[in-house]
């Protein structure tokens, strides 16, 4: 596939042991797990990422951005269920507290990727960065997965929550 | 906003907003005669649906429609969701392939995803994207007025939200799956996630109630 072989190569993990020896700060860098992007049909030109965000950190970290080199656009929403009716609403800024951990999944916060620049298919990856407060950033990938798989990940009116 | 205050205030109102919308807008039939299992998704009493022109994923055809036996799960909201509906259909998706293995074929149900979004969501787009969930899902949209009036009638909500710089605009909808019964009527609806096995379980049920009803 098209999307650059040594990004491929470069696991999230990799990559934040990279930067953190590059890093000044006390306590740990946040990290990413468990992300993925739904597949979608070819014509539908807003997709979603899901992934869990630690702060591992002994500060709050502010995410102020998001973009992908895969698509035009990306935002943060966050989608919800109020009396049976689901709304989304675009967050321009989140904040996660030290030691607080923020689940991304189906029917909650969503990274939304938007105007994907070619199609993308299951097992390719997609790279996302998000940008902070502290004008430091955070590189990761996630996998196309199929909607059938997808399933598994979550539910409607998921509750993220806090770990301590 | 911050995540840790949002969190506690998100699972109280999902919890006090399922008692709620379960407990005020459906109240049980008389006692004895509805099955255990369809309390709180069975209506009081069917809602008539009018039956209007749509345009489905093979062209024009009317909704609810018309057929002596089938029953149809429809879904309603917009293709360029990006979560919460191929969250729902892939939900749906699971149900149809339980069904179609465990429920003789005269009696498996339509899967219908209504697209209130008929701007973006043309016919032939409806068409890929729903196929995308399941073959046997059929896509149908239609004129604002005739949407207007069936999802007032089965008691749906949407509004077409606000377009960003970039001509992105969400859609407030229903997220709930709706139950019509062969004779073109509201009989139910179900709140997502729905278990594959338990939401066959509870349409057999729905089956029978019905024909028992009919006679």
């Amino acid at each position: 596939m098209a999307i650059k072989e040594t990004q491929r190569i470069l696991s999230a993990t990799i990559g934040l042991c990279a930067l953190a020896a590059f890093s000044t700060f006390a306590g740990e860098l946040p990290m990413v797990s468990d992300s993925w992007v739904r597949g979608a049909p070819p014509n539908v030109k807003v997709h979603a990422a899901y992934l869990t965000l630690h702060n591992k950190a002994v500060a709050d970290i502010e995410i102020v951005g998001v973009e992908s080199p895969h698509y035009e656009r990306a935002e943060i929403h966050h989608s919800k269920v109020v009396d049976g009716v689901a709304t989304m609403t675009r967050q321009d800024q989140l904040t996660l507290a030290p030691g607080g951990m923020l689940q991304m999944v189906p029917g909650g916060f969503h990274v939304m990727l938007i105007e994907p620049k070619r199609t993308y298919s299951e097992g390719d990856r997609i790279d996302i960065n998000f940008h902070f407060a502290d004008g430091t950033a955070l590189s990761f990938d996630a996998e196309v997965r199929p909607v059938s798989r997808s399933l598994k990940r979550g539910h409607v009116g998921h509750k993220h929550h806090k770990m301590n | 906003m911050r995540i840790t205050r949002g969190i506690g205030l998100a699972a109280i109102s999902l919890f006090l907003i399922g008692g709620v919308a379960i407990a005020g807008s459906f109240v049980l039939r008389q006692n004895g005669t509805v099955p255990e299992d369809l309390r709180g998704i069975a209506l009081t009493k069917p809602l008539p649906i009018d039956r209007q022109d749509f345009f489905s994923s093979n062209g024009e055809t009317v909704f609810p429609i018309p057929s002596r036996n089938k029953w149809t799960f429809l879904v309603v909201g917009y293709a360029h969701c990006p979560d919460v509906c191929p969250f729902i259909l892939g939900n749906l998706a699971e149900i149809e392939a339980h069904m179609t293995e465990s429920l003789p074929q005269a009696r498996l149900p339509r899967f219908v995803f209504l697209s209130v979004d008929p701007k973006r969501d043309t016919p032939e787009f409806l068409k890929d994207y729903v196929q995308h969930f399941s073959e046997r899902l059929v896509g149908v949209t239609g004129s604002t007025a005739a949407i207007d009036r069936l999802t007032q009638q089965i008691g749906a909500f949407y509004r077409l939200g606000e377009a960003d710089a970039d001509g992105f605009y969400p859609v407030d909808h229903s997220a709930e799956v709706f139950l019509i019964d062969p004779s073109g009527r509201l009989f139910g609806k179900f709140e997502p996630p729905l278990d594959a096995e338990m939401t066959t379980a509870r349409f057999r049920s729905a089956i029978d109630f019905y024909q028992a009803s009919q006679l």
